[in-house]
């Protein structure tokens, strides 16, 4: 049972949301209320006010100079059923029809809430940052936006500041093709282990590729493979998995350790669902 | 060679009843559609909430307790302390003493007051106006503890020096069982071949959908009235009723409707007497929804099993051993202790091996208490007896289901005894053959042959589960017998009101089915009243699978004393002798051929009597107590044999699995079972046990398990962080039936709610093991999760 007398507030924009995180004692943010409202229910998170977002119009999903501005309120459904998400950035729909916790949870839960509360074993961490997400934050002195390499820090950490409101995140569109797997323990487990992998060709006309793992380190583990893509064919040949194994042990600092698995287990594995992901890329880019 | 010999089958059984019908639940339909009221929906005027403090350590003293900011808090009504609480109410009293067969006990009130012994123990208690209004104020209570030394493991606690985990005891060990016949060491000498080998099985819980809940009042006449989330409402009352020192007659329990019980809601809970004191000491109802990570505190099943085997060269078993190790928690009252000793009971399983000695040892540590769990011990004998028989398949060369057949009780031996059993009726041999013929056996070890040729890790298993069911110990309230009544009322509807309760299982349905047979009415006409102390014969609730079993043969015995009456005065009114009136479905026959309805009848009876000297002035009901007496003994006879369980279910199971060999996740392809569960009163209630049975012994196989902290705190304390299976992990599960009807039980029946957990567990853990063999790889230690396979694998287990 939530414990305090929380006041109410449903901002109708952005501007009076960050007039009341820079006002309020101890305000509570509420994007979907997924994952802070059973944490409040346990105790776990107390506050005065809840500030929910509902109604701050940041759900939008469009395209926005040359990128996707995925609104930080857009839920799992909404990504699902905007035809702009799915030619834009496929792997959108791909990770979110996998979101654990069915209709119930996709109709209600965020991108952006997934994204502030930086779980290392959940699904958008790894998502985001091989996308090379720009976030969008503001508050009460404008606006700034932080990249996905600084924007994760820690283990439910992230870079967004206590009076900060994320808004939403640029998204690079049209890769050439894209790789998400998702491996859990059973159907309503946590990911152990998430990779996505994502091959695109910059502005300078290179192809290049980069692997992200998620929930194997406090934070997303990105592996440039940019040197395994055969230029010429626009195709990328994966690495053996021990040559993988190495490449990410030279970026893995830390493992991550929850309830469901131990660090060196997710060590142990993040080749095997690295090489499963750039399969499954490779698949769809043939 | 085939791989299966033809099985010995025994005499051809009957099944059936006369109440035998696939009749969907009548409760379903509400159930279904959310119209099913539970406690919580309860709706009392002026109601006040209850919150629970609860130790943050393992093992400390308690020093101080300051609740003065508590009790200042908004809408608190009032702060109560162990130390309070033990001035107004006795202590709970044990479901089975440990005490009174030897061992170690100790004295647990409802409220903590000096030493603490796991995390989550309560230790104050806080009741508002409002729930959140209590959480909030418990948060406020500042209690000053002094810490001990903690032991959270049975093998580490079972050390020469390791840490009291309750300092008043000499040592970690509660009590120890034996069993045994023969002498295993000359069997194990002369043997041609022996083999030893272990299993753990992991800490892990019943996770009913609803959790417990207590709404208490005393509405002021003295009488205290609970309603309650359990499973044994008389025997809560007699507890609270010597808790409080008043009479039983002064205290009513109801237990509503439950959403799923396991175990989990047998009595003797510190929150149940807690929780009546509040509402006394504040004069409100009190009502306590117990929160998930607090359900989840309770444990069961962590049992190791070391276990020797000695046998012949064809696979015949010649003789087992086995020590259990049970890690139950800090010693609660509740019936969890009792596993320990049914673990042991169990053993040696459904087969024929006439030399075995095994001992159960009881530890407690400081984690939070057992208490019953589905299964009861039994689910983790059978995984470490059928782990024991691959093995000798697999020294011998043998396949898994010949060297079964080859050990299973014959038929024709039943009753069969064993030093601590009485199995009343078997076919064993037929049942494996029809588990391995439902599931294609040899064309499932072919395919994962194919499969090996080309690297995979596939592998099949085959398990067979013996159910003790029924179980009757002397010493406690949850007996071996129960009380049924039949009550026809003027116009013709029959009422049932019986000791036995429903989990919510749906046995009221089964129980009508027998009523409404027996007396030849419509099953929509008969009602079944179950849970309420104040309506409700004297009764052990539900456990043990005892539901149609008991208040199916007391409702029978009833239905004939009433079916007597009415064929009687309906001869009497009729003017034929009573032998010639036949009623069925609500209609009553003379040889001249329909003559009146039930109801017409009824009512004849009620309102001429007396005035019609012929007919009798007795109510239409009958009360009759029922226990299958002639497989139960408590004195050893000449030989040292009791038997406590007067029937025994049984089933085979067969299931294919695959293992990937880069992560270690174990998929279930297939699974297929075979139960023998004696007559079926309704074989629609009988498929949803047997499934839900199966489905929670693949959780406990795969990834079911209460995990800790370094200081011993849960952290395993929702359903994303103890993973229950859902229905897109699951293969579709076959399932067929046979029948041998219990010699003993009025109706045939043998009981059919626990049936199918072990036999799951170990068939998986049998098919993981295969499926490993290729990399001559053993694994142990229980759940089969993809870490632990993904250790074994790389040889981290050993």
């Amino acid at each position: 049972m939530i414990r305090d007398r929380l006041r109410y507030h449903a901002p109708s924009d952005v501007k009076t949301a960050c007039e009341l995180l820079s006002t309020l004692p101890s305000p509570l943010v509420i994007g979907g209320g997924t994952i802070v409202t059973p944490r409040m229910n346990r105790g776990e998170q107390r506050g005065t006010d809840a500030v929910h977002l509902s109604r701050a119009g940041m759900d939008g999903i469009e395209l926005k100079n040359g990128k996707l501005r995925l609104g930080a309120t857009s839920t799992y459904t909404q990504v699902l059923g905007s035809d702009v998400a799915r030619n834009a950035v496929p792997i959108l729909r791909t990770v979110s029809n996998g979101i654990t916790g069915g209709r119930q949870l996709r109709n209600q839960a965020t991108v952006g809430g997934a994204a502030s509360y930086a779980n290392p074993a959940s699904d958008m961490p790894a998502v985001l940052a091989v996308l090379q997400a720009e976030f969008v934050v503001a508050n009460t002195d404008g606006y700034r936006s932080i990249p996905a390499s600084d924007y994760f820090q820690g283990p439910f950490r992230t870079a967004l500041r206590p009076r900060d409101l994320l808004v939403g995140m640029d998204l690079p569109t049209h890769d050439l093709a894209h790789g998400y797997v998702k491996f859990k323990l059973s159907e309503s487990s946590w990911p152990i282990v998430t990779g996505a992998a994502r091959i695109w060709r910059d502005t300078s006309g290179r192809v290049r590729a980069h692997l992200a793992l998620g929930a194997v380190a406090p934070t997303p583990v990105v592996v440039d493979l940019t040197e395994f893509v055969n230029q010429s064919a626009a195709q990328l040949v994966p690495p053996a998995k021990e040559e993988l194994a190495d490449l990410i042990d030279t970026r893995l600092g830390d493992t991550w350790t929850d309830e469901l698995a131990p660090g060196d287990y997710r060590r142990a594995i993040a080749a095997t669902i690295g090489i499963r992901t750039l399969n499954k890329l490779n698949k769809e880019a043939s | 060679m085939a791989l299966v010999e033809p099985p010995s089958r025994g005499a051809r059984p009957t099944p059936g009843h006369a109440a035998s019908a696939a009749r969907r639940r009548s409760d379903g339909d509400l159930i279904i559609t959310g119209r099913g009221n539970y406690l919580d929906d309860i709706r009392t005027s002026g109601v006040t909430h209850a919150a629970f403090v609860r130790s943050p350590h393992a093992h400390a003293l308690i020093l101080s307790i300051d609740v003065s900011e508590a009790q200042a808090a908004p809408g608190v009504l009032r702060v109560l302390t162990g130390e309070e609480a033990a001035r107004h109410i006795g202590p709970i009293p044990h479901h089975s003493d440990p005490g009174d067969a030897g061992g170690q006990t100790r004295r647990v009130e409802c409220l903590t007051s000096s030493e603490v012994t796991y995390v989550g123990e309560p230790v104050v208690a806080v009741v508002a106006e409002e729930l959140n209004e209590a959480e909030a104020a418990a948060d406020l209570v500042k209690i000053e503890y002094e810490l001990l030394p903690a032991v959270l493991d049975a093998r580490t606690a079972m050390a020469p020096d390791a840490p009291l985990s309750y300092t008043a005891w000499k040592n970690n060990e509660v009590q120890r069982t034996r069993f045994g016949e023969g002498d295993v060491d000359a069997v194990f000498a002369s043997a041609p071949h022996t083999a030893t080998d272990w299993v753990q099985m992991q800490r892990y819980q019943t996770t009913p959908l609803e959790p417990r809940g207590y709404l208490a009042e005393w509405p002021g006449d003295g009488r205290l009235v609970l309603h309650a989330t359990t499973q044994l409402p008389h025997p809560l009352r007699s507890a609270l009723a010597g808790m409080f020192s008043i009479p039983e007659s002064d205290v009513r329990v109801v237990a509503p409707r439950l959403g799923g019980a396991f175990g989990h809601k047998f009595p003797n809970y510190p929150e149940e007497g807690a929780v009546c004191l509040l509402s006394r000491l504040v004069g409100a109802p009190v009502k306590w929804i117990e929160r998930r990570q607090d359900a989840m505190l309770v444990g069961a099943r962590e049992m190791s099993h070391r276990i020797g085997v000695a046998y012949d060269d064809d696979g015949v078993i010649l003789g087992i051993t086995d020590t259990i190790v049970c890690d139950t928690g800090a010693l609660g009252v509740a019936t969890g202790l009792g596993m320990t000793f049914v673990a042991a009971m169990t053993f040696p399983g459904p087969y024929r091996i006439r030399t075995y000695s095994v001992e159960s040892i009881a530890v407690a540590t400081n984690k939070p208490p057992w208490n019953g769990a589905r299964g009861f011990g039994k689910e983790s004998t059978c995984v470490a007896i059928e782990r024991v028989v691959d093995l000798v398949a697999q020294r011998r060369g043998l396949d898994p289901a010949l060297v079964r057949h080859r050990n299973l009780i014959p038929s024709g031996e039943f009753p069969y005894w064993t030093v601590a059993k009485r199995i009343d009726s078997g076919d064993y041999h037929t049942v494996l053959t029809k588990a391995l013929e439902l599931s294609g056996y040899e064309r499932l070890c072919e395919r994962r042959d194919e499969a090996r040729r080309s690297g995979r890790l596939v592998g099949v298993g085959v398990a067979y589960e013996l159910t003790p069911e029924g179980a009757d110990f002397a010493g406690n309230l949850a007996r071996g017998m129960d009380t049924t009544t039949v009550r026809v009322s003027p116009r013709g509807a029959v009422t049932v009101l019986t000791g036995v309760t429903s989990p919510g299982t749906g046995n009221e349905t089964g129980i009508a089915q027998v009523v409404a047979a027996e007396l030849g009415v419509a099953v929509g006409s008969v009602r079944v009243i179950q849970g309420d102390t104040d309506t409700s014969p004297h009764g052990s609730g539900n456990g043990s699978s005892r539901g149609l079993n008991l208040a199916g043969g007391a409702g029978a015995l009833a239905a004939r004393d009433v079916k007597a009456r009415l064929v009687g005065d309906a001869g009497l009114i009729l003017g034929v002798p009573p032998e010639a009136i036949t009623i069925t479905a609500g209609a009553v026959y003379s040889p001249r051929g329909y003559e009146m309805s039930v109801s017409d009848l009824t009512w004849q009876i009620y309102t001429t009597c007396l005035a019609d000297p012929r007919i009798s002035y007795e109510a239409l009901e009958s009360t009759r107590t029922y226990t299958p007496a002639g497989n139960l003994q408590h004195v050893p006879d000449e030989l040292g044999r009791v038997t406590n369980y007067p029937t025994h279910s049984n089933s085979a199971h067969v299931c294919e699995v695959e293992v990937d060999a880069e992560t270690g996740l174990v998929r279930l392809l297939g699974y297929w079972a075979v139960d023998d569960c004696g007559v079926i009163i309704n074989p629609l209630l009988v498929r949803s046990q047997l499934l839900g049975a199966i489905v929670m012994g693949i959780g406990g196989a795969l990834t079911e398990h209460s995990t800790f902290s370094a200081s011993g705190a849960l952290t395993s304390t929702s359903f994303k962080t103890y993973l229950l299976q859902r229905a897109p992990d699951l293969p579709t599960i076959h399932l067929a039936h046979h029948c041998t009807p219990s010699p003993f039980t009025l109706l045939g029946t043998k009981g059919a709610g626990e049936g199918g957990l072990g036999g799951a567990s170990a068939v998986l853990n049998n098919a993981v093991n295969d499926a490993l063999s290729p990399l001559g790889v053993r694994i142990h230690r229980l759940p089969l999760s993809a870490p632990n396979v993904h250790a074994a694998i790389n040889g981290a287990l050993s």
